[in-house]
């Protein structure tokens, strides 16, 4: 009995496994995934990300509506690591992961949910990772004045091999900032 | 390799290898910390407002675990767990239920206390951990044993499978040429990587369709006779290597090594495994 319950769930987990592979499925099988358990393996392809993200912060002055310029933030962790080293230790590989992720849910949520943005454009200031973004940019750096709004931007570059200016890839609109107590 | 014809030796070195990889991947989410905090990318104030972490009573329960400082206390909690199961798989013990329990218990609370900046050698970790946890918890219950070995040998070929085939039907992995554009980047590549298959066109094609090629034909290491089928691995241990090396990617070396020895196992019990599925009474 035992044995019979263990098989079939390493079976339907199997064949969740399958499905999730596909497109076509893939989103049916996510709804279930709540830890993870499901994996998605389509290592760097069909397309891969040939590109890198930079996490910036933008101030601008409201009523004269003075822009400074952008701000990068470095997302490595404290103690610069050797690139020798990236094949055993690469601490910072979590981070710029996750600017990638949390572009991906961004630019996928204003996709999936574009008829509802063009009505409300403001649905999205409450979308999590959009509010991870804002809330990052808002403590990293000094707390502008009261008379300034910021916004996080999402820029992508091309690497080593080409020089062309970064593309943004997500522009928040300007919030007011705090600094919190 | 004729040493991988058992179960405990399978466990065993898929224990050690996977215990290898999730012991740096925890000290470098330690290293991260600062990122748990309330202004941090993985800051769990916000995170827990995503649609199912935001029930009030988990989130009420669930805070001082997930947030900081909670989240460092787990983490180097399940580093000393690990470090107590690669001392007991060294010293040649069986795998500890109760301790592989723990483990599984942290993993599963990586995965949900962590919505991005995971990848797929967190998802390979967490299925070789669940097996594990099932074969120590069953050890007199071979059927149990042996369908845990198999399904990680299953997600393994599956995983190269998936890889080589999406590859295979890209117009860009197809052009030769997108190796470059991955290692170019800053962040899974070098300015030297990049210079030199920038300037070694053969190196690359060769480096871009040989990749294509070992994923797509994984199946070979099930049905390659032994040994052919273990020297037939060393492909994808030198591509995790290399990977490691060029692109930053070190936890896939071990996560993805750490299924190789149930590879071997079902690739050496081929027709006794076949056999076995087909004589379980189900009860």
């Amino acid at each position: 009995m035992l044995e019979s319950a263990v098989v079939l769930l390493l079976c339907a987990w199997g064949i969740a496994s399958i499905f999730y592979q596909f497109r076509a499925t893939s989103d049916a099988v996510g709804r279930w995934n709540y830890l993870s358990l499901i994996p998605k393996w389509t290592f760097f392809a069909p397309r891969p990300k040939t590109t890198d993200y930079h996490l910036c912060y933008q101030d601008r002055q409201v009523g004269s509506g003075t822009m400074c310029e952008p701000v990068e933030l470095s997302l490595m962790p404290e103690g610069r690591v050797a690139p020798a080293l990236r094949f055993i230790w690469n601490p910072s590989k979590r981070n710029t992961k996750a600017i990638t992720d949390i572009t991906s849910f961004i630019t996928s949520y204003k996709f999936k949910h574009r008829r509802h943005l063009a009505r409300n454009a403001l649905a999205l200031e409450l979308y999590v990772p959009y509010l991870v973004m804002l809330n990052y940019v808002s403590a990293r750096a000094r707390v502008p004045a009261a008379e300034y709004r910021r916004r996080f931007i999402i820029r992508k570059t091309f690497g080593h091999l080409r020089d062309d200016p970064p593309v943004p890839v997500l522009e928040s609109n300007f919030h007011r900032v705090e600094a919190v107590e | 390799m004729t040493a991988f014809m058992d179960v405990a030796t399978v466990a065993r070195v898929s224990g050690l290898l996977i215990g290898a990889g999730i012991a740096i991947s925890t000290l470098e989410f330690i290293a991260n910390i600062r990122q748990c905090r309330s202004d941090g990318l993985f800051s769990w104030e916000v995170w827990r407002e995503t649609k199912w972490r935001s029930h009030p009573r988990l989130k009420r329960a669930a805070n001082p675990l997930f947030a900081y400082p909670g989240v460092l206390i787990v983490l180097l909690a399940r580093l000393a767990l690990i470090a107590l199961l690669l001392f007991e798989l060294s010293r040649g013990s069986r795998l500890d239920p109760i301790l592989l329990t723990a483990i599984v218990a942290t993993q599963l609370y990586i995965n949900f206390r962590y919505p991005c900046g995971k990848d797929g050698s967190d998802q390979m970790s967490t299925i070789v951990l669940i097996m594990l946890c099932l074969i120590a918890w069953f050890p007199a219950r071979p059927v149990i044993a042996v369908a845990c070995v198999v399904f990680i040998a299953f997600q393994s070929l599956l995983s190269y499978l998936t890889a080589g085939i999406a590859k295979l039907v890209s117009p860009d992995w197809r052009s030769g040429d997108v190796i470059l554009g991955v290692v170019g980047t800053r962040t899974y590549g070098s300015r030297f990587m990049a210079g030199l298959l920038r300037d070694h066109k053969l190196l690359r094609r060769t480096m871009n369709y040989s990749t294509i090629a070992f994923e797509s034909l994984i199946v070979l290491a099930l049905v390659l006779p032994h040994p052919w089928n273990a020297y037939f691995l060393v492909i994808p241990l030198i591509f995790h290597v290399a990977c490691a090396v060029m692109m930053g990617l070190n936890i896939f070396v071990f996560a993805f090594a750490a299924t190789f020895p149930a590879l071997l196992y079902v690739s050496n019990h081929l027709h006794k495994i076949v056999a076995l599925i087909g004589s379980c009474n189900c009860g």
